[in-house]
């Protein structure tokens, strides 16, 4: 399981940049995205987005992944629309005896769609890369977002990789007992693993809960200072919305 | 050390846990100010069970604990853990922030410090663990003994003067236990924090403690300077603790081989010196 | 030439399968696949759910301090179960719970719905499951519809006393398939353009049937396998969570007993409340796929077996008796027989010891 901590480079400049302006472009950039009607604004963005991950020395591996969920259901969704949306023919076969014939209002549907995905995963993929999740919900709290999801959020990333790790130990030690060698014995070793990893995050939520109350906590994490913001970035981010936005309307 | 100010008297006669399990019998200690003492006992003697009644953490048992002279059973939580708190063994229970610097300024933040008051307290803090620099890494990307020296950090920038740590040392390697346990001497030394730890490793205790209590299923057994302490090497047998191991061939050594040694050492430099002083035939 | 146009078939194959093995992450909608409108239509549904969780979680974190770090564990855990990859029978692929059922179960619907927006967001921002334009589709299918499914599905059992294995293995299973129906609901309505919602909505229904079905049987399994476990080793904490009361016992035969008979009553009932044209209803054989097949020329031909001519029904219905008994007679020692004694292994296995 990749997650951005361990990809992130802190030493590039968009990585530097204050998170609330990488949300905010994300935002809009993604507003744009979804209410493009072509695909020349989405594929600049894609392009733009991949180049900036390999320029933040993201590996490869990590890219190949975070892009393989969505080409496949791009191509999932192309299939679908040319075959199943239109009245224009533009091409047709027999396989096993069926007639199949592909649409042009379709694959022009398709492709779309598809530019609209890939432009849309690019963005938040940028982000991902570029923003520790810490630095995230930060940014989100500044945005008002409610303190208790906040906290909840800060909660959950920080046992996440505890509670990976113990389910792991579980599921090795399973293993080794023959745990998995059927299917039946399988989803019972799972189901074990998830009452195990419950119980686990019951007795840690305990202990963290004393932990922090001997700390001062009453219920209410303390309000997180914002830095304010720099100059170039706000110059930065407006340039950055006021271009994208003359590309969108004049493409 | 004995003229120094009681920092916390402790007064148990009894504690039993809601299963039926009686954790506390007679314990009667009082902890000075800038002490480094020390709770030795076996595994289920009782050590976090009394760490944890000293921190206010348990208070429905019979008996007093006086913090400053005032009751910690009458105390807030808030009234207590700006003087006292505790660290536990494991540090993955007390640590829940993102990055180092966040956790150590919860305990600021949640007084009530603001902006450069708690950077100046965390640096502090940071600096004073050796830890200097790490403010943006992420906890979970910290080894084991940098996770414990940040739990640390924690309470020392709340400005807490009595610190009460569970086992310290529990799984460093040999080295990390001698920072580990350094680290501590620093700050009880230089900062004059007041430290109570609970422990069974047994050959640091005398190198760097002041004052020693060995529990056993629940009571105070001995109590006093290692040297006092460690006098009585069957009492250590009884409650399923041993000699450091140089005082233990020491021992051997004097009742057994009857080398002519006057004392027992508890650490390599005073047994270096001992037996430099019978092989040179000066003593 | 020709071996190397081969050469590249195969390995389009096998990219295709290898992509494939990722293709069903649980019901995440993907980044970008809704329009705006739709986007925006989906969070503003989802909103008011997690306002009304996060009210549920500050209501309840007042009287209990450890109730906010437990939800946050709580979703870390959901996270990671629902990251972690099962193999998914007869359809030679591995998908993941959704995991929503569960913590419906464990800290309410509401609450719940709060764990799954976070899970959610993590998994969108730095798994690429999912996405921050789809977040809004994706919290009221898992969040909302999985929890509230998963929720009162368990509640309603234990209400009648159904064993808690049973009860938690259909919360489960009917909140995965809550969530695989709002989630086609919400693709078929966002992707359609300007073609019909139905059959667009009954194509992705089939397109998920070989993964989400049985991926629901994987999902309800897992979560009786999970209460099970707390109900034997952990009773208090479920306690402490209310999902039973203090001293309550799990009633285990009489409960399948009584939905068996249950079952058959309401069967029974319904079929005689059935009107006499219910047979004129058609289902979606004929008014989903043969309609479209008609549309598009090709029009249904004689079934390859037509059961209702002659004796064909009466002569399965034999076959099969013949299996049964068949096997039932090889099997007779383990469903008839008394079960053998363990052996004494202290006496009969101990070797000697060294003297």
């Amino acid at each position: 399981m990749i997650l951005s901590d361990y990809i992130h480079n802190g030493n590039h400049w968009l990585s530097r940049l204050d998170a609330r302006v990488k949300i905010i472009s994300a935002i809009v950039l993604l507003v744009m995205v979804l209410t493009y009607e072509g695909i020349s604004f989405p594929v600049f963005l894609f392009l733009c987005g991949v180049g900036l991950c390999v320029d933040m020395k993201v590996h490869p591996r990590a890219l190949f992944i975070r892009y393989a969920e969505p080409f496949f259901i791009v191509a999932v969704l192309l299939v679908l629309k040319i075959f199943c949306t239109g009245k224009t023919p533009l091409f047709s076969f027999e396989l096993a005896g069926m007639s199949v014939t592909g649409f042009r209002e379709g694959l022009l549907e398709g492709v779309r769609l598809g530019c609209r995905i890939m432009g849309a995963v690019t963005i938040v993929a940028v982000l991902g890369f570029s923003t520790p999740f810490n630095q995230f919900m930060a940014g989100l709290s500044w945005m008002k977002i409610p303190r208790g999801f906040i906290e909840i959020s800060l909660f959950a990333y920080r046992y996440i990789f505890m509670l990976f790790e113990d389910a792991m130990v579980i599921y090795s030690a399973q293993k080794n007992r023959l745990g998995y060698s059927t299917i039946k014995r399988g989803f019972n070793s799972f189901g074990i693993l998830a009452g195990a990893l419950v119980i686990k995050a019951f007795d840690q939520s305990q202990k963290t809960t004393v932990a922090m109350t001997q700390r001062g906590y009453d219920g209410i994490m303390p309000n997180l200072e914002h830095k304010p913001f720099k100059p170039s970035e706000i110059g930065g981010v407006l340039s950055l919305i006021i271009v994208m936005g003359i590309l969108w309307k004049i493409w | 050390m004995e003229d120094m100010v009681v920092r916390l008297a402790v007064r148990i006669n009894s504690f039993v846990y809601a299963d039926g399990t009686r954790a506390m019998n007679k314990i009667n200690l009082d902890i000075r100010k800038g002490e480094f003492a020390g709770i030795l006992g076996s595994n289920g003697s009782g050590k976090t069970t009394l760490l944890k009644i000293m921190d206010g953490l348990i208070k429905d048992f019979q008996g007093t604990v006086h913090l400053d002279g005032r009751d910690v059973q009458k105390l807030s939580p808030k009234e207590i853990f700006s003087k006292a708190g505790l660290i536990f063994q494991s540090p993955d229970e007390q640590l829940f922030a993102g990055s180092v610097s966040e956790d150590v300024a919860f305990g600021p933040l949640n007084m009530g410090l603001k902006g450069k008051e708690v950077a100046r307290r965390v640096k502090e803090a940071l600096d004073d663990v050796e830890l200097a620099g790490y403010e943006a890494k992420s906890i979970h990307n910290l080894s084991y003994g940098q996770k414990k020296r940040v739990c640390i950090a924690g309470l020392l920038a709340m400005g807490h003067e009595i610190i009460l740590l569970d086992e310290p040392t529990a799984g460093l390697d040999p080295m990390g236990e001698y920072r580990m346990m350094s680290l501590l001497k620093k700050l009880n030394t230089e900062k004059q924090v007041t430290i109570v730890m609970a422990t069974h490793s047994v050959d640091l205790v005398p190198v760097f403690l002041d004052k020693l209590y060995i529990l056993s299923k629940g009571s105070i057994v001995r109590g006093g300077t290692p040297e006092e302490v460690f006098s009585a090497p069957d009492d250590m047998a009884d409650v399923r603790l041993r000699l450091p191991q140089i005082a233990e061939l020491i021992y051997r050594l004097k009742h057994e081989d009857k080398m002519a040694f006057e004392k027992i050492p508890l650490t390599i430099g005073e047994a270096r010196r001992e037996i430099m002083r019978i092989t040179s035939g000066t003593g | 030439m020709k071996s190397v146009k081969k050469n590249i078939f195969i390995a389009l194959i096998c990219c295709g399968l290898l992509l494939s093995a990722d293709a069903v992450y649980a019901m995440h909608i993907a980044e970008g696949i809704l329009p705006l409108r739709w986007a925006a239509l989906w969070f503003a549904v989802a909103i008011p759910f997690v306002a009304y969780g996060l009210y549920s979680l500050n209501k309840r974190s007042r009287d209990d301090l450890s109730f906010k770090p437990l939800v946050g564990l709580m979703a870390a855990v959901i996270f990671i179960i629902s990251c972690m990859p099962i193999p998914v029978p007869f359809a030679g692929t591995c998908s993941h719970p959704c995991g929503t059922g569960i913590s419906g179960i464990l800290v309410g619907p509401a609450v719940s719905i709060v764990i799954a927006t976070v899970a959610l967001l993590i998994q969108a921002i730095f798994l690429a499951h999912g996405g921050l334009s789809t977040l809004g589709a994706d919290i009221v299918s898992m969040g909302v519809m999985g929890s509230f499914t998963g929720y009162f599905v368990f509640r309603l059992l234990r209400t009648v006393k159904m064993n808690i294995a049973v009860s938690g293995f259909m919360a489960g299973l009917f909140a995965d398939w809550a969530t695989y129906l709002t989630t086609s609901v919400e693709l078929a309505s966002g992707i359609k353009g300007d073609a019909s919602f139905l059959p667009l909505f009954g194509k992705i229904m089939i397109a998920f049937i070989p993964t989400q079905l049985p991926l629901g049987i994987l999902e309800g399994a897992m979560t009786a396998g999970m209460v099970v476990l707390l109900y034997k080793k952990r009773p208090d904490l479920l306690v402490k969570m209310r999902v039973i009361k203090p001293g309550e016992a799990a009633m285990q035969k009489h409960g399948v007993t009584a939905l068996l008979i249950s079952l058959c009553i309401a069967g029974t009932v319904l079929s005689s409340a059935i009107p006499a044209d219910a047979a004129k209803w058609s289902g979606v054989d004929e008014a989903v796929i043969e309609k479209v097949a008609r549309e598009q020329g090709r029009e249904a031909g004689e079934p390859l077996i037509d059961m209702e001519q002659g004796d064909v029904g009466l002569f399965l219905f034999l076959i099969a008796g013949a299996l049964g008994g068949f096997a039932a007679g090889y099997y007779w020692r383990s469903l008839l027989a008394e079960k053998a004694q363990p052996l004494d292994a202290g006496k009969d296995m101990m070797p000697e010891e060294k003297k």
